[in-house]
């Protein structure tokens, strides 16, 4: 660990801006736009009546020389905004000269990442010290004046199969911090380190160790195993729970490679000092008969007290999960009807509303993506499924209007078999196949919509041409933002979803957007990069769109 | 999703190094296997053998598997043990060992490949080879 006597001193003397302060500055200091992740912006002077006059202001060309998926969200502080890239390159603009100021480039060591050399952006602390996690599962700290490295901790070992995407969550003076890595037999885990020294503060394992063993966890008495639920819900999840519970003995160390991987960034409510996290899918993914039990707390909704790092609760959405259906998009903190929610939605197409205090259901709500067979078995045939692998919703975080009390869900409609045995084997020829195979002849598309947290109805969608992945942005100015991949970025009536501005991005705009001020005008950016998975075409551009500058001027 | 070439399948059999790691590995792997299966040959163990070994023994088989492949890469072209030693651990620093990942990666990837029923007959060093050309570290080698 390397740390300057400079750095030290530095946090001393800094006066801590809360991620709700930096907003009412004009300010975007979070991943989420605030610590409750709502991607909920303040700022209203681009509004439903001029949205429609939206120019392109600046263009950030990263120049990066090895593309990927662009998912980063930039952030913006003290008049500069600072962007995160594939394979973990990073750079700070200038916002007034429009110049980078620096641009740090992370030596990647052993890497292995399920999805891509994804990164979704920093975390900053005090407007001074910027955090990334990297796809060698280290987390860096960065001088945010400089770029330079302030410490670099390895979080876990990435031959493991650890790696990091998500952009950390500042806490206090604590940066919290997960793992990728559910597809090759991790045993997930988040972590909170001191912001200054990079000291281990706790650790949170996503997948609880049996009694006896000094991570057991008393919110799971049973450990991993859970309590044997044959449901998800009211749907049926075909468990054999006989079989499961013959086997347990044989299988009773998969726990410790049992996935897991927490790749979003959490959400933050201060009142309940609580961190609200989304835990990937269990390992292997698709062999559920070596995992016997309800693979806690994979595919789950958990809150961990923020002091100590243990669970306070946990939500699971599907118990022994062997769809892939795992809980991915960044949980969401707000009021709903007066009471305090946690909101996730989920890849099985539903959004669920949680009491934050207690994470009893509050409701699920109406599916926002077709379904079919949902929970059905995979056959030799193939067993035709919605939502498709990618889920719903997949990674791409939701926003919330409060005032509305709508979720804003980018979705995927992907028909797909679910196949046990669908290619013969030949000699040499590499098939690993994938046990979602996507159906020749039958459309895909993308839905955009509105999700009534209070009714649970879906209150309008949007179709467009192609799978959603990326993620949404609400204004106060009755506004929601989100990208599609032929690079289409458009806007909503957040009220009625009427299209009301689209720019065409060239490279697909698969991430989540973002809003801030900066000299008195209010700017939109969205990362618009494309998507590797879904063959969306590449790029390495931050686009900021503003009015125009005469009209601007009038304001 | 790629392809392992047949080429590179042979040209990988013909190299020493690869029959190398697998006797190497097979006598690693035989010990933890051979508790549970003493009638079962190595170089044999497939698919269905693997669904019958209990977490702690696939962790054992793939560890012991991956010493010898790492053994056999790095005896290539060595005269004697130190600079066997001296080129394992450069292999390992520059991450240049073929099979680079935890055991558990492999472990888990390989449940996942033998959950196919038509890759049950497989020899598990076949899955092995599958899983890392899967995981972007295809054999390149060409004969010493």
């Amino acid at each position: 660990m390397r740390i300057s006597s400079r750095w030290w001193v530095a946090p001393v003397l800094l006066a801590v801006a809360s991620p709700l302060s930096a907003q009412g500055k004009g300010e975007w200091t979070t991943y989420g736009g605030n610590d409750r992740n709502q991607r909920y912006s303040t700022l209203n002077l681009i509004t439903t009546a001029n949205v429609s006059q939206l120019v392109p202001r600046k263009i950030f060309q990263t120049g990066i020389s090895k593309l990927g998926s662009f998912e980063n969200t930039p952030l913006v502080s003290n008049g500069v905004m600072y962007v995160t890239t594939p394979y973990n390159s990073a750079m700070a603009y200038d916002l007034t000269t429009n110049k980078e100021l620096w641009r740090y480039e992370h030596k990647l060591g052993s890497t292995i990442a399920c999805c891509g050399p994804n990164n979704r952006g920093f975390g900053i602390h005090g407007g001074a010290h910027l955090y990334m996690g990297t796809l060698d599962a280290h987390l860096v700290a960065l001088d945010a004046k400089t770029g330079k490295v302030l410490w670099d901790k390895e979080v876990a070992d990435p031959s493991f199969g650890y790696s990091i995407t998500h952009a950390p969550l500042i806490i206090g003076d604590n940066v919290i911090v997960g793992v990728s890595g559910g597809e090759y037999g991790i045993r997930g885990h988040v972590t909170a380190y001191n912001a200054m020294s990079g000291d281990q503060v706790w650790r949170w394992y996503s997948i609880p160790a049996p009694q006896g063993d000094p991570t057991f966890d008393d919110k799971a008495p049973n450990g991993w195993w859970g309590t044997w639920a044959t449901k998800a819900e009211a749907h049926d999840l075909h468990r054999d729970i006989a079989k499961e519970k013959a086997d347990s003995a044989k299988y009773a160390d998969a726990w410790k490679v049992g996935g897991g991987g927490v790749w979003t960034t959490p959400a933050y409510d201060k009142d309940l000092n609580a961190i609200f996290v989304s835990v990937g899918n269990p390992s292997p993914d698709l062999d559920g008969s070596i995992r016997p039990g309800d693979n806690l707390y994979t595919d789950a909704v958990v809150s961990i007290d923020a002091t100590t790092g243990k669970t306070n609760w946990y939500y699971q959405t599907v118990p022994h999960d062997v769809w892939d259906l795992d809980a991915t998009s960044p949980p969401v903190v707000v009021n709903v009807d007066g009471k305090k929610a946690v909101v996730h939605a989920g890849k099985t197409a539903w959004v669920y509303v949680l009491d934050a205090a207690t994470g009893k259901l509050i409701r699920k709500t109406d599916n926002f993506t077709p379904q079919e067979n949902m929970f059905a078995l995979p056959s030799d045939k193939g067993t035709r499924m919605l939502p498709g692998a990618n889920g719903g919703a997949e990674w791409s975080p939701i926003a919330v209007d409060p005032t509305l009390g709508y979720a804003f869900v980018a979705g995927l409609h992907q028909p797909m078999n679910y196949i046990t045995h669908s290619a013969p084997y030949e000699k040499g020829k590499l098939w690993l196949g994938s046990a979602f195979v996507a159906i020749p002849g039958e459309e895909q598309y993308g839905l955009y919509s509105a999700v009534n947290l209070k009714t649970g109805k879906i209150a309008w969608q949007n179709k467009v041409p192609q799978p959603m992945m990326g993620g949404a942005l609400a204004t106060v100015g009755g506004l929601t933002f989100t990208g599609e991949g032929n690079g289409n970025f458009n806007a909503y009536s957040s009220k009625t979803g009427k299209l009301l501005w689209q720019f065409s991005g060239g490279a697909g705009c698969n991430s989540a957007p973002m809003t801030f001020m900066h000299g008195g005008e209010q700017f939109i950016a969205v990362a618009c990069g494309g998507n590797f998975q879904l063959s969306y075409p590449l790029g390495d551009a931050v686009l900021v769109f503003g009015l125009p500058k005469h009209a601007a001027a009038k304001k | 999703m790629g392809f392992l070439p047949v080429d590179a399948l042979r040209a990988m059999a013909g190299t020493r190094w690869f029959w190398m790691a697998l006797l190497v590995a097979g006598a690693l792997t035989g010990t933890a296997w051979s508790r549970q299966n003493p009638h079962r040959h190595w170089l044999g163990v497939n698919g269905a053998d693997w669904q019958q070994m209990k977490p702690d023994v696939r962790l054992a088989y793939v560890e012991g598997f991956l010493a010898g492949a790492a053994l056999g890469q790095a005896a290539t072209g060595a005269r004697d043990s130190a600079q066997v030693r001296t080129a394992i651990e450069k292999l390992s620093r520059d991450d240049g060992l073929r099979f680079p990942y935890g055991a558990n990666v492999y472990a888990s990837r390989i449940s996942d490949f033998y959950w196919w029923k038509n890759h049950v007959p497989l020899p598990t060093w076949h899955a092995f080879l599958e899983v890392n050309t899967a995981l972007g570290r295809p054999i390149t080698d060409t004969l010493p």
